[in-house]
């Protein structure tokens, strides 16, 4: 675990230096009185009322140009829109998050974000004993009526166009997606894919897996290994840091795409990353805050659909054909408009 | 179940064993003398980032895997200092290092390497054995690895024959059962102790960097993802016994690549369980083979003269 200061806090840090540092060397200016009490209350940059402090707590590491990435923009969102003091805590175990929940509630931070819907369940327990602190938790259905709410995408409408565009890349009529653990949201996402590769191709041969494990790119990779030996020919994921392991996979067999999710990392491996969904809970976050500044903070769950200004949902690359770009931007229309009805299934398997 | 599916399944447990094996005879080992490591997945994970900053530093194989040794040492060394001169709990010390290595690894690489965290490494190569390789179902399996597998396939027999049939080997079971008596034979507990924790550390280093140097080929903060733990379990499921650990992670390991290809063909089973079976069946198979299940009299306990 290694805790991260916003650069609010880093500015908050090195005004309170800068602050030290001229008390010591103006010894014959007679400092005001309680100065040290008084500059940190002046420091921050928001005007007024005392800074609004979040706490993101995320399960892996910012530099995974994936989904941890997005909380960090998440964080970055919430620090330009409300000015707010921003921290987080990356790979969080969720075997200890009710402590990091417990620490950041101790610390009086106003909003305790857990991101990802493995942190539901410290959520739910700190949530009762600290009832001043407001928790959100994304990809997660959890809420208490107070001061716990958590929000969601439909994320099968995501899903829906990377399953569409596998269908229509696959040439031996096999693809799959490695997942890391099964929880309603996704389990949502991996059938959400299923069906727009369906939708695409009624013949596809579709193949699943959780590794159970986000991070493990070596269960990613033998996952991936184990559905190219069954003749896959696109992969999808949804992981973390364990999507490298896929990559690798595809990158060791002949004529294996990969698309990936989140944000656009092509560059990362262009010979085998084909396209990626462009999906984030970031921009969502912002309705919570706002409620949240406003006073109109609800202890609900909410769920938002695929908006209609959503921008392209899967990004262009050299080694995506043009046509079925376009075509996926058409899908893309018709399930923003409601024209394609996409269903959300929470099955697990063996359910 | 057909051939083909056979030898994918024995090539992906053999990929899934070798860095666990490995571990697992440093592991054997190190506990033989009456040390444990429970600090072996911080090793293990020292000697994956390691080999791969090696790796990225030399474009050169082997010094990298020099390098993968060099980080299991020096967690092996931090270890040493902790439990043989201040006299730490070996558990203690074993929780802490493994905290601190996923602390120090994650933050190198993010402040060497910056967001580019999945810099492709050279990897060490395959050999396949001519004639050999093309045995129906195994060949393939274990007759077209790289090197590193080959010897820690070879580091089996080679760690019973130390054990039970030379002088150093006798020197670490007496530094594990009865150091008292070994000193007043004459043996230098510490320094054996010290040789055993060193062995520990080179092999769990070149475990780990047979995970990122072998199969991955980059680097991901805690990459080896609990297998360091895995290791540890297999050297007492495996009775402190180099075939006996052997058996333990190969039954782990073929379980782990059944289970994942159960689910891909859609067995209609939580995949909770399925990811769980790799453990359960271990722990089955094993304790009801055991009929003698003692670890080494001293081990844990430090020694002072």
């Amino acid at each position: 675990m290694r805790p991260r200061m916003g650069h609010l806090g880093l500015l908050v840090a090195g005004a309170m230096a800068l602050s030290a540092c001229g008390n010591g060397t103006a010894t014959d200016a007679p400092a005001t009185d309680g100065s040290a009490s008084e500059a940190p209350a002046s420091a921050p940059a928001s005007a007024g009322d005392e800074q609004l402090r979040v706490a993101l707590i995320l399960p892996g590491e910012t530099t995974d140009r994936g989904f941890n990435a997005t909380g960090e923009m998440a964080a970055d969102l919430i620090e330009e829109e409300y000015g707010a003091d921003v921290t987080f805590t990356e790979s969080v175990n969720p075997a200890n998050q009710a402590d990091v929940y417990r620490q950041y509630a101790n610390q009086g931070y106003d909003l305790i974000i857990g991101w990802g819907g493995q942190f539901t369940d410290g959520a739910v327990e700190v949530a009762e004993e600290f009832a001043d602190t407001n928790f959100l938790v994304v990809s997660s259905g959890a809420s208490n009526g107070s001061n716990l709410a958590s929000y969601d995408t439909a994320i099968e409408d995501w899903q829906f166009l990377a399953g569409y565009l596998m269908a229509r890349l696959s040439e031996t009529g096999v693809v799959g997606q490695v997942s890391g653990q099964c929880f309603p949201s996704t389990a949502a996402n991996q059938n959400g894919t299923r069906d727009g590769a369906l939708y695409a191709n009624p013949d596809i041969e579709w193949l699943a897996t959780y590794t159970g494990d986000f991070e493990d790119p070596t269960a990613a990779q033998q996952a991936a290994q184990a559905m190219i030996d069954e003749d896959a020919d696109v992969l999808h994921t949804n992981l973390n840091q364990g999507v490298f392991g896929v990559v690798q996979a595809a990158q060791d067999a002949d004529g294996v795409l990969v698309v990936t999710e989140w944000l656009d990392n092509s560059d990362t491996a262009p010979d085998v990353i084909v396209s990626t969904l462009n999906k984030s809970y970031a921009r969502f976050v912002l309705n919570k805050v706002e409620e949240l500044v406003n006073g109109e903070w609800e202890g609900v769950n909410e769920r938002f659909p695929l908006p209609d200004d959503w921008g392209p949902g899967v990004f262009d690359t050299d080694l995506l054909p043009d046509d079925i770009y376009e075509e996926i931007l058409e899908v893309q229309e018709q399930v923003a408009s409601g024209e394609i009805e996409v269903e959300r299934d929470e099955t697990c398997p063996g359910q | 179940m057909d051939q083909d599916f056979l030898a994918l399944l024995l090539v992906a447990a053999v990929t899934l064993a070798g860095p666990l094996l490995i571990a697992a005879l440093g592991e054997l080992i190190s506990e033989t003398a009456g040390v444990i490591n429970i600090q072996l997945e911080g090793m293990m994970l020292a000697g994956a980032f390691s080999g791969v900053a090696g790796a990225l530093l030399t474009q050169n194989i082997a010094l990298a895997f020099l390098a993968a040794i060099g980080g299991g040492l020096a967690v092996a060394a931090l270890h040493g200092i902790a439990c043989f001169w201040f006299r730490a709990n070996q558990i203690v010390s074993g929780i802490t290092l493994n905290i601190l290595v996923l602390g120090t690894t994650t933050f190198l690489l993010v402040s060497a390497m910056g967001a580019d965290v999945t810099q492709s490494v050279v990897r060490v190569e395959r050999i396949a054995i001519p004639v050999l390789a093309d045995i129906p179902v195994i060949g393939q399996a274990l007759f077209n690895q790289n090197i590193v597998v080959y010897l820690a396939m070879l580091g089996v027999p080679l760690t019973w024959w130390m054990l039970d049939r030379t002088p150093f080997g006798l020197a670490l079971r007496a530094a594990g059962e009865r150091p008292e008596a070994a000193e007043s034979l004459g043996i230098d507990v510490h320094r054996v102790r010290w040789a055993a924790l060193a062995i520990c550390g080179a092999l769990a280093g070149i475990g780990g960097g047979l995970l990122t140097l072998g199969g991955l080929g980059f680097f991901t903060p805690g990459v080896t993802a609990g297998r360091g733990f895995i290791a540890l379990a297999a050297v007492v499921f495996g009775r402190w016994r180099p075939f006996g650990a052997l058996a333990a992670v190969l039954l782990f390991s073929v379980v782990d690549a059944f289970q994942i290809r159960a689910q891909t063909l859609g067995f209609p089973v939580p995949y909770q369980l399925l990811v769980a079976l790799p453990y359960l069946v271990t722990i089955i198979a094993l304790a009801g083979l055991v009929t003698r299940m003692r670890p080494p009299s001293a081990l844990g306990v430090n020694y002072e003269r």
